[in-house]
């Protein structure tokens, strides 16, 4: 039995729920949220116990529950789409007009994806694994559409060519899983080229262009501006307020960790060179009071001389001690001290001598060298002779080079071309290649990315380069 | 003139014409009162997108006057009390409209105490103010140790952190001869703690000395964390997103509901009863909830009726249809409308001028007499009726 | 009634809080939630992967967010494990904890964790509050939780001096325990001298609910986790034995205020009392019980509902709050902790009851530990319009023996 009703009684009321409220993003969404605003700069969190990196930021991993909210490293504005779909509705909840495109995207250096509009792009023509880089909103609502879009990434890999492939044949002597696994993984990499920023070197100072960093502060700055634009280490000198290069402990610690607290991802390689006129003793000991992840080694004793090259005149006639007895100890101290040597070599000369110091049995694998060119005491910049001193580098060996003036494009576009890796920045040219002064080292980064674009190589990012170059990070 | 955090009653006041934004004062013409006990009276007026604060006893004609003690109205104008916590406990009181003292929140910017310059003896208090908080019982497990500062100087003292069971305890003074003791100018220690030189160069230098166990001295950067002056702390900017959420709903009458709404049209209230008990539901429903059998005779009830009981509502809740703010006060009465019995009352608003008139009933005494006020344009909504009023 | 036995025994091995405020922008929701997990893992001395399962709770639409437990995860640490997500308006802390021992009773799961949480801050108390009413009747008329009618009986029953003057010594009692308790929200330091003065200024809220009277609104979680018999006793030192809980609910009550004594009103608080107490065997609950942790949502509801759950005649209730036997140190302490009038993270409120008796069971409330022993504690949730729930906590698994099925 039930109550005598009719069903015409029956209708619809229309309602509304409307409530405010305030939404709290807390410290760490915070900080996430005003830097991605006011820095343009996308953070994320690393797990320190899986390794794995999350944007946006969160207080603790949650697969092992681990407290992360310390842990802050900063990724790049790129990354690759791992999955995505269009909306084909309008609400007035949504942030565009459909149809648009909602993207998962894995940033460079995350491991989990992040949601956002991909535009720039025809729904029909994203594909899963394409490139695609952030652009900022010029307004800004401190949301994450600060963010206000991703579109198809302007650097893009382009292949022209296979990669050169190493050359050697395997090696006959017997070597251990462990050594063989992990040079499978060096050669895996063999594509990826390693870009290097030397920032200021000894002798480039600020009347020959501006941009050339003194100050701890500087340094980082630089640092970080070339890190943005894709190197993975740096090369420095420290220098004193006044521009003179320092040999002075604190001077170059300071140096040293401003750069990896502005950026700590970035590797970076100081100078066991250091600057004119300095002992053996100020040379080396600030490295081992610094503690590098890498120094460079000098390889041969050479005239390092200030000339014109127009008039051949001397300005400034300078011996470059490098003594037998120095790369030993040096070597051996820089081993012994966990900083990985970066063998520079300013003729094949140079390599000899490395090649009997070596004999002793004290350097450890991988072996990495530079090839320096252009230098008024060595040699200018050949490419039979690259391509010669590139054939008499021992077994699994990596190279970089580096060109004084305007011998410094040509040369790394050569190693580029030969699978060796780039070094550029204002302590070897001030100039970019149209023959402007350089706005700072970051913009002759800009070409050489560009570079590896033409050559087919992709730029490594600074762990893939510490696989590559056997680094351990600290 | 007392000081509360270093702040006194008077720089509120005086910071007032600087703080006031002509935006949040719109369409207020009033005076309002503030009542600081030990401290005066001042009187705000403001009209026409202006302002004028005045110290005068003369508090007469305000539209509400705010009393309260020093160090309360300076700890809330200065975040150091929270204003919601004081007013609830009646630390701060309100006389007379406090909607209309609520307008006063809107026009000015918040109160900003001006800036110091820091001697060393400030940043040595803060210093010691902070080592106890700052200490790292992580890093000193099975540390059994003290700590003496000997410092030197106009701004100097001495202290001791004594380190035990994980626990860091200051003491102002040095007792016999602690684990390890500093000394150093008190200027210096300031200069050291906040980086400006490295301990290592003082020590060099002779400014400084070490005596004791110097090897704890070296470990004082693990044992207690780096020192910042709470002063510099620098505030992080913590994100808050308003916003006001805002769907659209359609509610299904059902036949129950749908035929005491319909009948609302005709002027008429209409509900059922329970065959079992008798229950006069209001409004109908298809089953009564004490016997759990239908309820099945349709019967007309009131319009007019008495109030058992109304809510005089002071507070300002949302409208959940729309998210804005209803206006106060206003009564909601229980209505006991003719032909409905015991409990089964019927809610509605009261007239809102005649709330303060309103008497609730019970067996013995007869509430109020209300009748409906209906509206123009029925609907078959409640809101057709627009309110009860007295029945005169 | 139809009441289960339990399958096994359930004990308390866990219980974490986080600090009660009213400003929690430092942290968004799942961080804040992490900070009662974090802690009650810690008292537990267990680690996630110990969970079993995880209940969820808070009220719905006081955040605006739809499946926190989804998003929550982060916090709860729900990763991969089973989780349960309830909501049933102010009980659902005492609800979560009813599921979570069910749980286990069950044999489903040997360790569940219970988390309630509430950002009242975030949202907007009353507003969401308004939407449990009917939208086509009542919705326009709602005011929350707030409500005149309890003051309106206390004072029709005897007299406004006396009720008022009840009322806030409650309110006062509650604001000294407070004080003891680092966790709480609002301790204002109020004395037992204010009360006339705050009869007269406090701002009214609705009829004679005055704004010293009503429940604060704060942000905070609370995490209790419960474990089998065989568990409790391999995990814990001193586990809390849950020995029964009733819920009980009725129709709406928005507008039954007739005041017709010919009709009898009953009420959920004595009806679930009643059943409760038979079924344990228990005649006096005033002596039987060492501590009351009560869902207190306003003064004027407490010193009424003493009645009602302690099964008191005329006014005894009254007289154990004008004799401040409900004090620490007291005949029967209610709400050492503070109570909801102190600390009201509403999804996590009734929970912290739950949490505080047995932290009182266990002796572990610190500076608001009952100095006499305790043994047997009552904690109570209430949910809008009218909905009971009762949990009864031991300190000694021995009451085997009492008929309670």
């Amino acid at each position: 039995m039930s109550l005598d009703f009719d069903r015409k009684d029956c209708f619809v009321v229309d309602g509304k729920l409307a409530l405010p409220y305030t939404y709290f993003a807390g410290r760490m969404g915070s900080k996430f949220i005003t830097t991605l605003r006011d820095e343009k700069k996308i953070m994320g969190v690393k797990c320190p116990v899986c390794n794995k990196v999350y944007v946006p930021p969160r207080q603790t991993c949650e697969v092992d529950m681990t407290d992360i909210r310390e842990n802050w490293v900063e990724l790049r504005n790129t990354g690759e789409v791992t999955n995505f779909t269009v909306i084909r509705y309008d609400d007035k909840h949504l942030p565009r007009k459909a149809p648009f495109i909602l993207a998962l995207i894995k940033l460079d250096g995350a491991d989990s994806p992040f949601a956002h509009i991909l535009e720039g792009i025809a729904p029909e023509e994203v594909k899963p694994g394409m490139r695609v880089e952030a652009v900022f909103a010029k307004a800004t609502t401190s949301t994450i559409l600060d963010i206000d879009h991703f579109e198809p990434a302007r650097v893009s890999k382009v292949q022209v060519s296979e990669p050169a492939e190493r050359t050697q044949a395997p090696a006959a002597a017997p070597r251990s899983k462990e050594e063989m696994e992990q040079d499978e993984r060096r050669k895996a990499m063999s594509k990826k080229v390693i870009i290097t920023a030397a920032l200021a070197g000894a002798a480039t100072m600020k009347n020959q262009n501006p941009a050339v960093p003194y100050t701890p502060q500087e340094f980082a700055e630089d640092a970080y501006k070339c890190w943005k634009a894709g190197a993975a280490m740096v090369h420095v000198h420290a220098r004193e307020d006044g521009g003179m290069a320092t040999h002075d402990h604190k001077r170059i610690k300071d140096t040293h960790d401003a750069i990896k607290e502005k950026c700590p991802d970035l590797i970076v390689n100081m100078s066991s060179a250091v600057g004119m006129g300095k002992t053996a003793e100020q040379r080396i000991s600030q490295i081992i009071h610094v503690k590098p992840e890498m120094a460079s080694l000098n390889t041969n004793t050479m005239n390092f001389s200030l000339v014109d090259r127009k008039s051949g005149k001397v300005f400034i006639d300078f011996v470059f001690e490098n003594t037998f007895t120095m790369l030993q100890d040096f070597g051996k101290a820089m081993e012994e001290a966990g900083v990985k040597p970066e063998m520079e070599l300013y003729d094949m000369g140079g390599l000899d001598n490395w090649l009997l110091i070596s004999k002793q049995g004290f350097f450890t694998k991988p072996y990495n060298f530079n090839f320096v060119w252009g230098v008024a005491g060595g040699q200018a910049f050949r490419p039979d002779a690259f391509m010669t001193m590139k054939h008499a580098l021992p077994e699994g060996a990596n190279f970089t080079t580096c060109g004084v003036g305007t011998d410094q494009f040509p040369a790394i576009t050569m190693s580029s071309l030969a699978g060796g890796h780039m070094r550029v920045g204002l302590e070897d040219n001030i100039r970019i290649p149209t023959g402007e002064l350089a706005k700072g080292s970051y913009e002759q980064v800009e070409w050489a990315v560009k570079i590896a674009e033409i050559a087919g190589r992709e730029v490594a990012t600074p762990d893939e380069a510490r696989e590559i170059m056997g680094l351990r990070k600290k | 003139m007392a000081e509360y955090w270093g702040i006194k009653v008077e720089d509120i006041f005086n910071t007032m014409k600087e703080r006031f934004r002509p935006e949040g004062a719109k369409d207020v013409s009033a005076s309002f009162g503030y009542d600081i006990k030990g401290e005066g009276t001042w009187r705000l007026t403001v009209r026409n997108n202006t302002m004028n604060i005045e110290k005068t006893d003369d508090l007469a004609g305000c539209a509400a006057i705010m009393v309260a003690d020093g160090e309360t109205f300076v700890g809330v104008n200065t975040g150091k009390v929270d204003g919601a916590g004081a007013f609830t406990s009646g630390k701060v009181k309100v006389e007379g409209s406090l909607s209309d003292f609520g307008k006063t929140a809107k026009m000015f910017r918040k109160f900003s105490p001006p800036k110091k310059e820091y001697t060393d003896k400030d940043y040595i208090q803060d210093m010691f103010g902070t080592i106890v908080s700052r200490f790292q019982p992580q890093n000193c497990e099975g540390l059994d140790a003290s700590i003496g500062y000997d410092l030197r100087g106009e701004a100097g003292g001495q202290w001791t952190a004594v380190i035990k069971d994980g626990t860091c305890a200051l003491k102002n003074t040095i007792e016999g001869k602690p684990t390890v003791r500093l000394e150093v100018a008190a200027s210096d220690w300031v200069r050291v703690m906040m980086g400006k030189i490295d301990a290592m160069s003082l020590l060099a230098e002779g400014k400084a000395a070490i005596v004791g166990d110097t090897s704890l001295a070296l470990k004082l950067g693990q044992i207690f964390a780096k020192y910042t002056p709470t002063w510099a702390a620098p505030e992080q900017e913590l994100i808050m997103l308003k916003r006001t959420i805002s769907v659209n709903q359609k509610f299904s009458t059902g036949p129950v509901m749908g035929k005491f709404l319909n009948s609302l049209k005709e002027k008429k209230i209409y509900t059922n009863k329970c065959p079992k008990c008798g229950r006069v539901h209001l409004p109908a429903r298809e089953v009564c909830a004490e016997c759990r059998v239908p309820a099945t005779e349709w019967i007309t009830v009131g319009p007019k009726g008495q109030v058992r009981y109304m809510e005089y509502v002071y507070y300002a809740s949302p409208d959940p249809l729309t998210g804005e703010t209803r206006e106060t006060p206003y009564g909601m009465g229980n209505i006991l409308l003719d032909g409905c019995t015991g409990n089964d009352t019927f809610a509605h608003l009261i007239r809102r001028d005649q709330i303060d008139r309103i008497k609730g009933g019970n067996n013995e005494v007869s509430g109020t007499r209300v009748r409906p006020v209906w509206n123009e344009t029925l609907t078959g909504s409640i809101h057709d009726i627009k309110y009860f009023e007295i029945d005169e | 009634m139809a009441h289960r036995k339990k399958n096994r025994n359930v004990g308390i091995i866990g219980i974490g809080q986080t600090k009660y405020s009213s400003h929690r922008e430092d942290v968004n929701q799942p961080e804040m939630i992490n900070e009662a997990v974090s802690a009650a893992l810690k008292d537990a001395s267990l680690t996630m992967k110990d969970v079993d399962c995880i209940v969820h709770g808070n009220m719905e639409l006081f955040e605006m967010v739809h499946q926190p437990d989804l998003w929550h995860t982060l916090g709860t640490g729900a990763y991969g494990k089973d989780c349960i997500r309830i909501t049933t308006g102010g009980t659902v802390g005492a609800t979560i904890a009813c599921a979570a021992d069910n749980l286990v009773a069950s044999g489903m799961y040997d360790i569940v964790m219970a988390i309630g949480f509430q950002k009242l801050q975030e949202g907007h108390t009353t507003g969401g509050i308004t939407n449990m009413a009917d939208p086509l009747w009542f919705r326009h008329l709602q005011t929350g939780a707030l409500t005149g009618t309890k003051a309106y009986d206390v004072i029709k029953e005897f007299g406004e001096e006396r009720a008022k003057r009840a009322s806030l010594m409650y309110r006062v009692i509650m604001d000294k325990h407070a004080g003891l308790n680092s966790n709480a929200h609002r301790a204002f330091g109020l004395e037992f001298e204010q009360i006339d003065d705050l009869i007269k200024t406090s701002p009214k809220l609705v009829g004679d609910l005055k704004l010293i009277e009503m429940c604060s609104q704060s942000d905070g979680a609370c995490c209790v986790i419960f474990a089998c018999e065989k568990k409790a006793k391999e995990l814990s030192k001193k586990p809390v034995w849950v020995r029964d809980h009733i819920t009980v609910h009725r129709e709406e009550v928005f507008v039954m205020f007739g005041y017709d004594d010919r009709h009898p009103f009953p009420m959920t608080h004595r009806f679930a009392a009643e059943q409760l107490y038979k079924r344990n065997g228990i005649t006096s609950p005033v002596d039987y019980f060492d501590v009351f942790e009560m869902y207190d949502p306003a003064s004027w509801w407490a010193v009424d509902w003493l009645r009602d759950f302690f099964m008191l005649k005329g006014d005894e209730h009254l007289k154990l709050v004008e004799n401040r036997e409900i004090m620490i140190g007291g005949k029967i302490p209610v709400n050492p902790s503070g109570g909801v009038i102190g600390s009201n993270p509403i999804g996590a409120t009734a929970l912290i009851r739950v949490a505080e008796a047995a932290l009182q069971v266990r002796g572990d409330a610190g500076t608001h530990q009952i100095p006499t022993p305790v043994n047997h504690a009552l904690a109570s949730g209430f949910g809008g319009t009218m909905w009971t729930v009762l949990m009864m906590l031991e300190k000694e698994l021995n009451w085997q023996g009492v008929n309670n099925g």
